[in-house]
């Protein structure tokens, strides 16, 4: 077998530290993966092999948090989630609830099924209820922090919290969820700034066009505007050419008409 | 001559002798060539310079210089120094000479001088062939510098010791003659061509002596004429622009440009061609170009047509002259379109569709044949007359509460044209309007809408059978077709399709009748004619009310739905009564001999024939026997009052429950051929209506196939390149609007024909 490179090795490395495993099975999975050690640690955890061990473990989990073990074997209801989430400290009303549920690919609000929670702690590692606890907190952190990991979450939340059979998010839901992404109160990024209070001004100006239902790609694309927002907030970024979505190429005018209007503030004052 | 006397040559191998032989010679070409010179003297000369050249060693002065070496024939350079001093000091002689001369005269003196001196130069260049054949070749080849051929030797001595004195007079003077012309006195001017040749042959090319250069010219002539041409005009112009207009200035400057173009082929070497151009363009027309410009906006208010001409002739020959013009044109022409326009609102809401359209088209071909006529059709001109008239015709009074006001009225004046009526224009001159329609069309913006209006009136004339021609129908669709392409017209060629298939379908109904009814039929038929239209193609709608046709027609009717059932399995038959109409007699009046006809709509005809059964009939009782919707049988019972065909109970009632209807039998009309088929002015309202809403949605559709079809081919593509794409496929039918393309993309995005990438990107979903 040839020697290992410095890069490879320390791949090996990072495998067997996650999965525990031995050093011939990492290098074999490894090289079956073209050194990709993501999907190198995914295969091992899927094979026979990897997954005897931890998937038990989180298997077993699972299945003391089950509504009714028998009706649906394979499924956390509501009530078990409610259990669960306040075995792992995580509140029902912070941006980390979300981020579980999108680490565990839930269904709808408040459900598991037994393949996206295996996969999902296992993908991370997690096999003990204080492993769990300890990576919630994590999240809790990384998501105000990364907006990488915020966008995920973000994102996830659009088909979360749709109604069944629907294609659209309803406003009144779209706006507390924004709510809860747009404040720092329960995890989330802060848009309201001291000059401009986007947020609000967001809110009142969707609520005046209409209260109109929010499609997938402004849900997006207001998450992409406000972080330009928070780079620029005179818009020297924004032409009407672009491709924003027209409620907010709107929005942008609506705003710079409010701003144009200091006197009716001063008025106000008055 | 006696042949005694005949002189000798001198011993071949004595310079000194020889040369006192050879320049008495020479000074007789030189100085007295007109007394003739006789051939034996001639070739004396001819031969002592070759025995001298061909001796072995002379002697005298040029002893020191033999080069044994060299051979015997290659003797020489004493005769060639001493030729050139020889020259030397009749160039001086001259030179003094010319002193005593100046002006006409100096040029004169100049002249005859040099033709005396280049004539002696060719004999003497004879005369000393063999010294050029040898002696100056070898010298030239061996590279020596100022070692010319005798000829040339004469002309560098004119230069260096003639010449280089007198250049600076003989100009003043040449420069003081052609002020003169310019000033408009007669001059010799063959005196200037002689000088300009002299100058002109006096260019050497040092390198290759058989060439000759302009230098000795550009630098002595061009250089000061071109400088006392620029001063010329340049107080020529600041004075006469001072006293005279701005006109009168152009007319002045085109003649004087004029005039110094003939000055070179008069007399000046072509090679100056370009210099005095430049010069007198930018002295006359450059440097006054500030003061042309401002006239142009005062020519243009006159209509000067010929000083425009003039100003555009004499502009466009600078550099960027012509620019700040076009913005003028441009913006004159677009107020004369918005004035016009202007004139036609006043008329308030009824103006004809004729006169919005003669208007813009009478601001088009004025200023048309401005562009032609006065700015030689310069495609820039052309492209600023069409900006002023796109902007003209889409925005102003008449469209500004619509922007698809242009095309509508286009459509309806073009419909007024082809629809038989009073009115109907010979065929050439109907041809020639058609032609001005499409020059209106070619600015329209909205062209989907001039489409939706015209397919409408088109459906109108087709189904009433009221073309003026189909000749002039098939053209118009093809000039149409012409400018927009096959897709545009498509629907207009399946109508008039439809209405040619439709022919022969009645005519073979008419024969499957003859073969099918007995004679109780026969004697219950109409007379009748169907037309079929394909539903995708025809721009109509089903009736908007019920109706219960009369049961004469209802057998008639059935007995085509038929025949053609039978021959078109599987299809549906649609009755658009409101476009039926049919003539019915009025037997019941006694008062002529023959009997009125009624020409009627269906909708008339339902309610006439109830008739037949009684001579008065309640409303409702009419309703319901017709069940015609009451905004649709009203104003036609309105219509057989006012003709008096009916008559109300109580008198004087308008149309409504209670009220009863009377046939009168005592109808009178001057006319046998009654029309009562008059169309109701609330329909037409509604129509024109409905044309404006079906264009917004077609609108939309036409912006999501477009986005559909580009990215079905593209894939994936950037935003703002989608959009750039979209308006470039869409706007030869209508100007899209950005925030309606972006309103479009996000709507396919939600029915999932396509997805946002990151980094605005928008892939097709397929």
């Amino acid at each position: 077998m040839p020697p290992y490179t410095a890069a490879q090795k320390q791949y090996i490395t990072q495998f067997v530290n996650f999965t525990q495993a031995k050093d011939a099975a990492a290098s074999k999975f490894l090289r079956a993966h073209n050194w990709n050690v993501e999907e190198a640690i995914d295969a091992y955890f899927q094979s026979p092999q990897g997954s005897s061990g931890v998937t038990a473990a989180i298997g077993k989990i699972f299945d003391e948090y089950r509504d009714s073990p028998e009706d649906n074997p394979d499924g956390i209801g509501i009530e078990g989630a409610i259990r669960f989430l306040g075995d792992i400290q995580v509140r029902l009303d912070e941006v980390a609830c979300l981020g579980i549920a999108e680490l565990l690919n839930s269904p709808s609000m408040g459900e598991f099924t037994r393949e996206g929670f295996v996969n999902g702690w296992r993908s991370v590692g997690c096999d003990s209820v204080p492993k769990m606890v300890s990576h919630a907190e994590s999240l809790r952190l990384r998501i105000p922090a990364e907006p990488e990991v915020f966008r995920r979450v973000y994102r996830f939340a659009f088909p979360l919290c749709r109604m069944q059979g629907q294609r659209n998010l309803q406003f009144d839901i779209a706006a507390e969820q924004w709510q809860l992404f747009f404040t720092p109160e329960n995890g989330g990024v802060q848009w309201n700034t001291p000059t401009t209070p986007w947020l609000d001004w967001w809110i009142t100006y969707l609520d005046e066009k209409g209260k109109r239902p929010v499609n997938k790609d402004l849900w997006e694309q207001v998450e992409v505007f406000l972080r330009k927002t928070r780079a620029d907030e005179s818009f020297s970024w924004w032409s009407p050419d672009g491709a924003w979505p027209g409620a907010l190429d709107e929005f942008v005018s609506w705003v710079q008409d409010r701003r144009g209007k200091p006197g009716t503030e001063a008025m106000d004052v008055e | 001559m006696p042949a005694l006397n005949m002189p000798q040559p001198p011993p071949k191998d004595d310079l000194d002798a020889t040369w006192t032989f050879l320049e008495k010679g020479i000074n007789s070409v030189m100085l007295k060539l007109e007394d003739g010179i006789d051939m034996q003297t001639y070739m004396v000369l001819y031969t002592t310079v070759h025995n001298f050249c061909t001796s072995q060693k002379a002697v005298g002065n040029g002893q020191q210089h033999l080069h044994t070496h060299r051979g015997a024939h290659l003797q020489g350079e004493e005769l060639y120094k001493l030729l050139g001093l020889y020259l030397s000091r009749h160039l001086h002689d001259v030179s003094r000479e010319s002193q005593k001369h100046t002006e006409e005269g100096l040029l004169a003196f100049y002249i005859r001088e040099w033709i005396r001196y280049t004539t002696a130069a060719k004999y003497v260049n004879h005369l000393f062939r063999y010294l050029n054949r040898h002696w100056v070749k070898r010298e030239i080849d061996e590279g020596k510098k100022n070692v010319y051929d005798v000829y040339t030797l004469h002309l560098v001595k004119w230069k260096e010791d003639f010449f280089a004195n007198v250049h600076e007079k003989v100009m003043e003077a040449v420069l003081n003659l052609i002020e003169k012309q310019r000033n408009g006195e007669t001059i010799e001017q063959s005196q200037i061509k002689s000088i300009v040749d002299s100058f002109v042959s006096l260019g050497l090319d040092e390198n290759d002596i058989t060439k000759s250069t302009l230098e000795v010219y550009r630098f002595y002539f061009e250089k000061p004429f071109i400088q006392a041409t620029r001063v010329y005009y340049e107080n020529e112009s600041r004075q006469f622009v001072a006293e005279n207009s701005v006109v009168e200035y152009m007319k002045k400057a085109e003649a004087r440009l004029e005039e110094e173009k003939a000055r070179v082929g008069l007399y000046l070497h072509p090679d100056i061609t370009k210099y005095l151009t430049d010069t007198c363009l930018d002295v006359l027309v450059t440097a006054h170009s500030a003061l042309l410009r401002d006239e142009f906006q005062v020519l243009l208010d006159n209509e000067r047509q010929e000083d425009l001409a003039r100003m555009y002739r004499l502009l466009s020959r600078i550099k960027d002259g012509l620019d700040p013009l076009r913005a003028k044109f441009e913006t004159h022409v677009r107020k004369a379109g918005l004035a016009a326009v202007e004139k036609v609102a006043t008329e308030g809401e009824t103006f004809e569709p004729k006169m919005y359209v003669d208007a813009l088209l009478q601001v088009h071909t004025r200023y048309q044949s401005l562009v032609n006529d006065a700015f030689n059709g310069e495609s820039e001109f052309v492209r600023s007359l069409d900006n002023a008239c796109r902007e003209f015709v889409n925005r102003n009074t008449i469209c500004k509460s619509s922007s698809t006001k242009s095309p509508e009225l286009l459509a309806r004046y073009t419909d007024s044209l082809l629809k038989k009526g009073a009115k109907a224009a010979e065929e050439s001159e109907l041809e020639e309007m058609l032609v001005q329609i499409m020059t209106v069309f070619k600015y329209i913006e909205d062209k989907d809408v001039f489409q939706k209006f015209y397919s409408k009136m088109l459906a109108k004339r087709l189904v009433h059978v009221n073309s003026v021609s189909d000749d002039a129908e098939t053209s118009m669709i093809s000039k149409l077709k012409e400018a927009c392409g096959f897709e545009y017209t498509n629907k207009l060629q399946r109508m008039f399709q439809d209405i040619q298939i439709s022919k022969d379908l009645n005519a073979n109904y008419r024969d499957w009748q003859e073969k099918v009814l007995d004679d109780e039929d026969r004697k219950k038929l109409l007379d009748s004619h169907f037309q079929v239209l394909g539903t995708g193609f025809w721009p109509l709608n089903p009736p908007t009310t019920d109706f219960l046709a009369p049961p004469e027609i209802v057998r008639t009717a059935e007995r085509f739905q038929t025949f053609y059932f039978d021959k078109h399995n599987g299809r549906k038959l649609t009755w658009l009564w409101q476009l039926c109409k049919g003539e019915v007699k009025t037997n019941y009046i006694k008062s002529t001999k023959v009997p009125y006809t009624f020409q009627v709509s269906t909708f008339q005809m339902g309610i006439l024939l109830l008739f037949n059964e009684t001579d008065s009939l309640e409303y409702s009782d009419i309703q319901k026997a017709t069940s015609l919707a009451p905004e649709i049988l009203e104003p036609n019972l309105s219509i057989f009052l006012k003709a008096k065909v009916l008559t109300a109970t109580p008198e004087g009632s308008k149309p409504g429950p209670g009220v009863v209807f009377n046939l009168n039998y005592n109808f009178k009309n001057k006319k046998i051929k009654v029309n009562l088929n008059i169309q109701i002015k609330s329909e037409q309202k509604v129509e024109s209506d409905d044309t404006h809403k079906t264009i917004e949605e077609d609108r939309k559709l036409l912006l999501q196939s477009a986005i559909v079809r580009i990215m079905k081919s593209r894939k994936k593509m950037k935003h703002v390149q989608l959009v750039q794409e979209v308006i470039q496929q869409v706007k030869s039918r209508f100007p899209p609007k950005v925030p309606d393309i972006k309103k479009n993309i996000e709507a396919l995005m939600e029915k999932d024909y396509i997805e946002r990438l990151d980094g605005d990107e928008i892939a097709y979903i397929a």
